[in-house]
């Protein structure tokens, strides 16, 4: 039994290119990776902009996420010194958090109808489970395998998940997955919802007009530590709850987000003013930018009060200017990309955002806040359709 | 276990929109669909006009149990909820649209049924909980999984009880859903739900969970060896009686024979029977176990695999009148 | 003629709302005027259901929402969804 996990290696593949380093690159030159749709056809391709791949992927559409999973997960190996076919990582857990993957059905589907052949069933023999029990079989690993679908926390979920099993000694180390492919099935969904900005991504900006979708693959190994005084990132803490109010989206006061938030900080060990920054979910939605920057105040400005003297909101940013919004994905890579960032000595800015909403209030980072000694607790929020809101501290040695 | 998990209530809804004893019914082969949508309106008093089958068969199990519950419901339990495919009717129609029809936009109500959070929202809705909540997708062994997860939120203190459960729906036509499913000709296809209320309170329990151990074997591996390591799972609790096993519908001819054999006297229940294939049928099997009172103590054992070899373990007991011990 | 003075397009459109909505009243009970959004309102709809209502129209006369506040304005009562159709 340990209290304390730590990350033991990253990586992740996205539209900024190989590697989590490209993430750090892109945030901190301002680098947005909208663009519009080439992958497949949708009907309504000029209306909106997404975050696609950049990695040479199989051209066929098989494979795809597996391939762009193997690319994160060889540079979060060769970080943590580990091979996966090696005693360290063998009775690992391999726990991942995704929405589905339809994109390899969307595409054989595709294929299969340009041919004029039979048309199979779309989805056979492709659950959501099967792609990480594919990798551990690949790879002939001997630990738990897990597949979380909590939407857009899947992969901040299954973090928390893996945590608590290295904390209870089931076991010492556990391989985190994010994957989420670009697929016409959830795009479509989107644009049904109306959920779609037509013009980029502007998170808590005033002018925001909703997300904008993009796609990653991430991987973070966690494992085990016996104190922190080792320079490293640390998951202290984190909160899943559950917000029932309205489906597609989260109860306006902000109180149920607010509750996570502050769970998560029990669960750290930390009040709100030892808090350094915030990773905001920040996905540019009208309703849930609202949300999430009230539920900041009450946990910030209201609780901050009395205990150590701060009551303001911590700097906080968002990533999805950058990156595109994840879905599935979003905990592991937003997760890797922030640390890189914070690695490399910045804060990034939350890139997409001009103007304050008077509506908010608050305004996140506009320009990227250099740190000469990064050292803290950082708290990173994510939330889903379905009410499901998770948050997680890290502490940064 | 590290400390008692308890089981205070459970609820099974099987194929035939059977959610007690006296429905259960044996399968002749493969069912139509069994419209339960009225069946939870009269349950919950809600307005469940949005929410697809998958989620009403997800939905009727969890309903029941807590309806079942003779204390009130704790307002902290956590939400674990297991499914291999989930919604699958709307997923294929969605998906028809978009690649068949293209320009036509896609039912919003349905695309908010395929995501993989829905269900577990009407669940925690329903319930009136507003705590942790948990969709886990692993194939043959996702409600093995949720019930872990539950079992390990109690044991770690993070709740004091929670909901464990699982559902699974078909689509039709059948022989694409069989195909879906891998399942052999002989295998009758079916669906439902089932759930169990977990607590660290032992105040009036039906029954507790034991074990839920996961086994990393592979198909490859010889049968002898792998019934040996599956009857250990329950072996230290059965105290000179042998228990009942519920073989799951990946577990082959050739491993339920090595596995009886392992276990002296072991009494097998087939509830495929009752509720055919389909990935979370364990869930079924294990909240079934309670629809009536048992004369004495039982041990119940549940095995089943993914279809590479994987293996879940599930020991628990069911009390006999007059409390158990 | 502006569609709140049509009475069979009034007509279709509370069946049209009713049918989507899966809501299990007789259409014709809809007052032409009633609000028809939020848990106080006739119908009860919600953000979501103005959404499912926005893919019908377009499927049945081909008017086209791409906005969810420009949606929550057209669908306030039949008269102003009426409107909306046949300005």
């Amino acid at each position: 039994m340990t209290n304390l996990v730590k990350i033991r290696g990253m990586g992740a593949v996205s539209s900024c290119g190989i590697g989590g380093e490209r993430l750090a690159a892109d945030l901190r030159a301002g680098k947005s990776n909208g663009q519009r749709l080439t992958t497949f056809p949708i009907y309504f391709s000029n209306e909106i902009k997404v975050n696609q791949l950049q990695a040479a992927l199989p051209e066929d559409g098989q494979g795809r996420t597996d391939e762009a999973i193997n690319l994160a997960v060889n540079e979060a190996l060769i970080e943590a010194g580990l091979a996966l076919g090696g005693e360290g990582l063998r009775s690992s857990a391999l726990i991942l958090g995704s929405t589905g993957f339809i994109y390899e059905s969307e595409s054989l589907y595709r294929r299969q109808k340009a041919l004029g052949q039979a048309l199979p069933p779309p989805l056979s023999g492709r659950s959501v489970g099967r792609v990480a029990a594919g990798i551990a079989k690949r790879h002939a690993l001997k630990g738990p395998v897990l597949t979380v679908t909590t939407a857009c926390t899947s992969s901040a979920n299954a973090l928390l998940l893996a945590a608590s099993m290295i904390k209870r000694g089931d076991v010492k180390r556990a391989i985190v997955i994010g994957a989420e492919m670009l697929n016409a099935f959830t795009l479509n969904g989107f644009y049904s919802l109306m959920l779609l900005s037509p013009e980029g991504i502007k998170p808590f900006d005033a002018g925001r007009r909703g997300l904008q979708l993009g796609e990653a693959a991430a991987v973070i190994i966690l494992e085990a530590a016996d104190s922190m005084d080792a320079a490293g990132i640390y998951l202290s803490g984190g909160a899943n709850n559950c917000d029932t109010h309205n489906v597609i989206s989260t109860s306006r006061d902000g109180r149920l987000v607010a509750e996570v938030m502050k769970t998560a900080m029990n669960a750290a060990g930390v009040f709100a003013a030892d808090i350094a920054a915030i990773k905001a979910h920040g996905t540019g939605s009208l309703d849930n930018d609202s949300t999430e920057a009230s539920a900041m105040r009450l946990v910030f400005e209201e609780g901050g009060k009395g205990e150590k003297g701060s009551a303001k909101v911590p700097p906080f940013t968002g990533l999805k200017g950058c990156m595109g919004h994840t879905l599935g994905a979003c905990g592991a890579v937003e997760t890797v990309a922030f640390f890189k960032c914070l690695k490399e000595g910045f804060i990034p800015s939350a890139m997409g955002f001009k103007d304050v909403d008077p509506g908010i209030g608050l305004s996140p980072l506009t320009t990227a806040r250099m740190m000469d000694n990064a050292s803290g607790f950082y708290m990173l929020n994510f939330f889903g359709f379905g009410g499901n809101n998770t948050s997680l501290v890290f502490r940064y040695v | 276990m590290l400390i008692p998990i308890y089981i205070l209530s459970a609820a099974a809804l099987g194929p035939c929109g059977d959610i007690q004893q006296t429905e259960r019914k044996i399968l002749a082969g493969d069912v139509e669909h069994t419209i339960i949508q009225d069946t939870l309106e009269t349950l919950t008093g809600l307005d469940m006009r949005r929410v697809g089958h998958f989620c009403e068969t997800a939905l009727v199990g969890s309903v029941l149990t807590i309806k079942r519950l003779k204390n009130p419901l704790d307002p902290n339990s956590h939400v674990y909820f297991g499914t291999g495919l989930g919604e699958v009717q709307k997923t294929m129609s969605i998906f028809k649209q978009t690649l068949d029809s293209e320009g036509d936009a896609v039912s919003p109500y349905s695309f908010i049924n395929s995501i993989g959070s829905t269900t577990s929202f009407y669940i925690a809705k329903t319930a009136g909980l507003k705590s942790r909540s948990i969709t886990a997708c692993q194939d043959e062994l996702s409600f093995e999984w949720a019930l872990k997860l539950a079992c390990n939120a109690i044991e770690d203190k993070d709740t004091n009880s929670a909901m464990a459960g699982g559902a699974d729906e078909f689509s039709v036509p059948h022989k694409e859903h069989r195909r879906r499913l891998l399942l052999d000709d002989e295998q009758i296809m079916g669906e439902g739900s089932g759930w169990l209320y977990l607590s660290g309170e032992r105040d009036s329990a039906i029954g507790e969970v034991i074990e839920v151990r996961y086994l990393p074997f592979t198909g490859a591996d010889d049968a002898h060896k792998w019934a040996r390591e599956v009857s250990n799972v329950c072996k230290p609790y059965l105290a000179g009686k042998p228990p009942f096993l519920l073989p799951g519908f990946r577990v082959n001819a050739g491993r339920l024979d090595a596995l009886t054999k392992a276990i002296p006297g072991v009494k097998v229940r087939r509830y495929l029977d009752y509720c055919g294939c389909f990935h979370t049928a364990a869930a079924f099997a294990v909240a079934s176990v309670f629809d009536t009172p048992h004369k004495s103590d039982s041990i119940y054992l549940h095995v089943n695999s993914d279809i590479e070899g994987r293996t879940m373990a599930v020991v628990f007991k069911a009390y006999g009148i007059g409390g158990g011990g | 003629m502006p569609g709140s003075q049509n009475h069979q397009l009034k007509s279709d459109l509370k069946k049209l709302l009713v049918e989507t909505c899966r809501k299990k009243i007789p259409p014709e009970t809809i007052p032409d005027d009633a609000t028809l959004i939020g848990s106080d309102s006739f119908l009860g709809l919600d953000s979501l259901d103005v959404l499912e209502v926005s893919v019908a129209l377009k499927k049945r006369y081909g008017v086209r929402v791409t906005d969810s506040k420009d949606a929550l304005r057209i669908m306030k009562t039949i008269d102003a969804l009426a409107d909306a159709i046949e300005p």
